[in-house]
């Protein structure tokens, strides 16, 4: 049993430390498992400003994750075949600049985030749950059906985008990309939650009436915070997108929602670090269960069971000596 | 010249289906007065106040502010322009330190709530007001609590100072001695009348005795339609009142 902080501590220390565990292990392997674990870690981090701190259940964030992949796709894809991208009258080139397609990605998640969560946000509940999933899988055919982009097979990245002076292909250098972003998401998310707009959120999770009553229009701090968190999480698909060199419909499906979720309640749902430690487990219980069995989502499945039922703040809660499951005040 | 009347109510109606909630009330609230709203349960004293404050839209009516149609505003609108209220069942953020309910509701008066960058728990300006705010309900020793482990009274006495924090031109308080004891009760009415003079308060009592020890002025509710006003003499001489409210009481 340790304090929260010294827990989040030794969480960074041993994620920067795991490119020495891989040359010592001499599996690079590791690496790209652990660029994957950060990446998601990072789209749990988008989701978990909304989930666990403002109590909107979103089935949909696979939205936000896809195309954040496919924003890094289709760059590259123009970029390679020396063809603009043509949206009405304009003409774009296509890019392999990390920087631009971050841009661009931060640009097109925030539009996205904004228009669902504009009429999203006018439901509570289930019915909330309901129309962010519909809004995804909207996505998802709509993908299945362009050709230009692979339709249902996809689209592969020749190479993965760059940086100057950077090889992005070297996993450890990729790792270091991921582990760059997952700090500043860590830090960016920490300044929001101890913002105007942060307690603002927390406190429109409890009582909208009480918010409504100080001045505060919790419709207007919700998608805020929606926003932000879609382009969080599309930043982190556009990092698997160049993770995998490779993008498909998949990571628009409601399975990816699903993934993205459950590593948030694995990790503790409440805890600014909690989608980490559940990326870490999910991406471990995958890859261990998985060369077990076949069946492993099932056995996964179990545990997540047992973790609802007997830890429902998460792993953090077992590792911390701070039980107080729902944090809300500094 | 006529005193002109902070909060100006004309013909306000609302309906719940075929009940009437409120029926073309018209009532006025001056500076440096307690003006109860009395009436048995269900006659629409809640609902008024719902109005008021804009949680509840009016089907008809006009809604004034010192002169300014406030009808149409959103309840966050009113809430900033200086319409303060507290709850019929206390409404706190019950996860929240009791200061960080504070420091929320100045933070939501001066705006600035989508600000996700400055840190609210180092602004010492919101700090200092909220302990000034805490020391008017005697609730400084509890600054640090959270608000879950509070007694009902103290919670009570937390949403009078969130009314506060509003710098309000408008106190609307909905039955806030319910559930608090005697010296609770007690230190709420030396304050109330205080605060008169800085706002004047549209209160909802079901205790009589608060009641009279309060108000300047009396409006009587009955199935929604204002059925007596005036001061204490008026309403207790008054038949219609004795027959639907006040019976033996007095």
């Amino acid at each position: 049993m340790m304090s929260e902080k010294k827990l989040n501590f030794l969480i960074l220390i041993f994620l920067f430390l795991v490119p020495l565990f891989s040359i010592l292990l001499n599996d690079i392997y590791i690496t790209t498992l652990f660029s994957k674990i950060v990446i998601l870690a990072i789209a749990g981090i988008g989701l978990n400003l909304i989930l666990g701190y403002g109590g909107m259940v979103s089935f949909g964030h696979a939205a936000f994750f896809g195309l954040g992949g496919y924003v890094t796709g289709i760059l590259a894809f123009h970029f390679n075949n020396y063809e603009p991208i043509q949206i009405l009258i304009f003409e774009f080139e296509g890019t392999n600049q990390l920087l631009f397609v971050w841009i661009f990605t931060l640009i097109f998640s925030s539009l996205l985030a904004l228009f669902i969560g504009y009429f999203s946000l006018r439901t509570t509940g289930v019915y909330f749950i309901m129309i962010t999933l519909a809004f995804a899988q909207m996505l998802y055919y709509f993908s299945i059906s362009w050709p230009t982009y692979g339709g249902e097979d996809g689209l592969s990245l020749s190479l993965r985008n760059q940086i100057p002076f950077l090889n992005t292909m070297d996993p450890i250098t990729f790792f270091y990309i991921c582990y760059v972003w997952l700090i500043i998401a860590i830090i960016f998310v920490k300044f929001i939650l101890n913002s105007p707009l942060g307690i603002s959120l927390k406190a429109s999770k409890e009582n909208d009436d009480r918010v409504r009553s100080v001045g505060i229009n919790p419709k207007k701090v919700k998608l805020i915070s929606f926003i932000i968190s879609g382009a969080i999480t599309g930043l982190a698909g556009s990092l698997y997108a160049d993770l995998n060199r490779f993008v498909s419909p998949t990571i628009l499906s409601w399975q990816m929602s699903g993934e993205i979720m459950i590593l948030v309640i694995l990790g503790g749902m409440f805890r600014l670090y909690g989608p980490i430690l559940g990326a870490f487990f999910y991406i471990i219980l995958e890859q261990f269960l998985g060369g077990i069995t076949e069946n492993w989502q099932f056995w996964l499945g179990f545990i997540i069971l047992l973790e609802v039922l007997y830890a429902k703040a998460g792993i953090m809660s077992f590792l911390i000596k701070d039980k107080y499951d729902e944090k809300t005040s500094s | 010249m006529m005193k002109k009347p902070v909060l100006k109510i004309d013909k306000l109606s609302k309906s719940f289906g075929a009940i009437k909630a409120n029926d073309n009330l018209n009532l006025n609230l001056f500076k440096n007065e307690i003006h109860a709203l009395i009436g048995p349960n269900g006659s629409g004293k809640s609902t008024l106040v719902k109005q008021i404050s804009g949680f509840l839209k009016q089907d008809s009516g006009q809604i004034y502010l010192e002169e300014i149609d406030i009808s149409n505003y959103s309840a966050e609108h009113r809430s900033r322009m200086g319409i303060a209220r507290s709850f019929q069942i206390s409404s706190v953020i019950n996860s929240f330190k009791v200061i960080d309910n504070l420091r929320l509701s100045l933070m939501g008066r001066d705006g600035g709530y989508l600000n996700p960058f400055s840190n609210i728990y180092r602004n010492k300006d919101y700090s200092d007001e909220a302990f000034d705010l805490l020391k008017i309900v005697d609730l400084t020793n509890k600054a640090n609590d959270l608000v879950s482990t509070l007694s009902h009274g103290d919670k009570r006495k937390l949403e009078i100072s969130l009314a506060l924090s509003m710098n309000p031109k408008l106190l609307l308080f909905d039955e806030p001695m319910a559930g608090l004891d005697k010296t609770s009760s007690q230190l709420m009415i030396d304050l109330f009348k205080k605060l008169k003079v800085k706002a004047p308060i549209l209160l909802i009592e079901h205790d009589m005795e608060t009641v009279f020890a309060l108000a300047d002025r009396i409006s009587v509710l009955d199935y929604g339609s204002l059925i007596a006003s005036g001061n204490q003499k008026e309403i207790k001489s008054n038949a219609k009142v004795q027959e639907v409210y006040l019976g033996d009481e007095n």
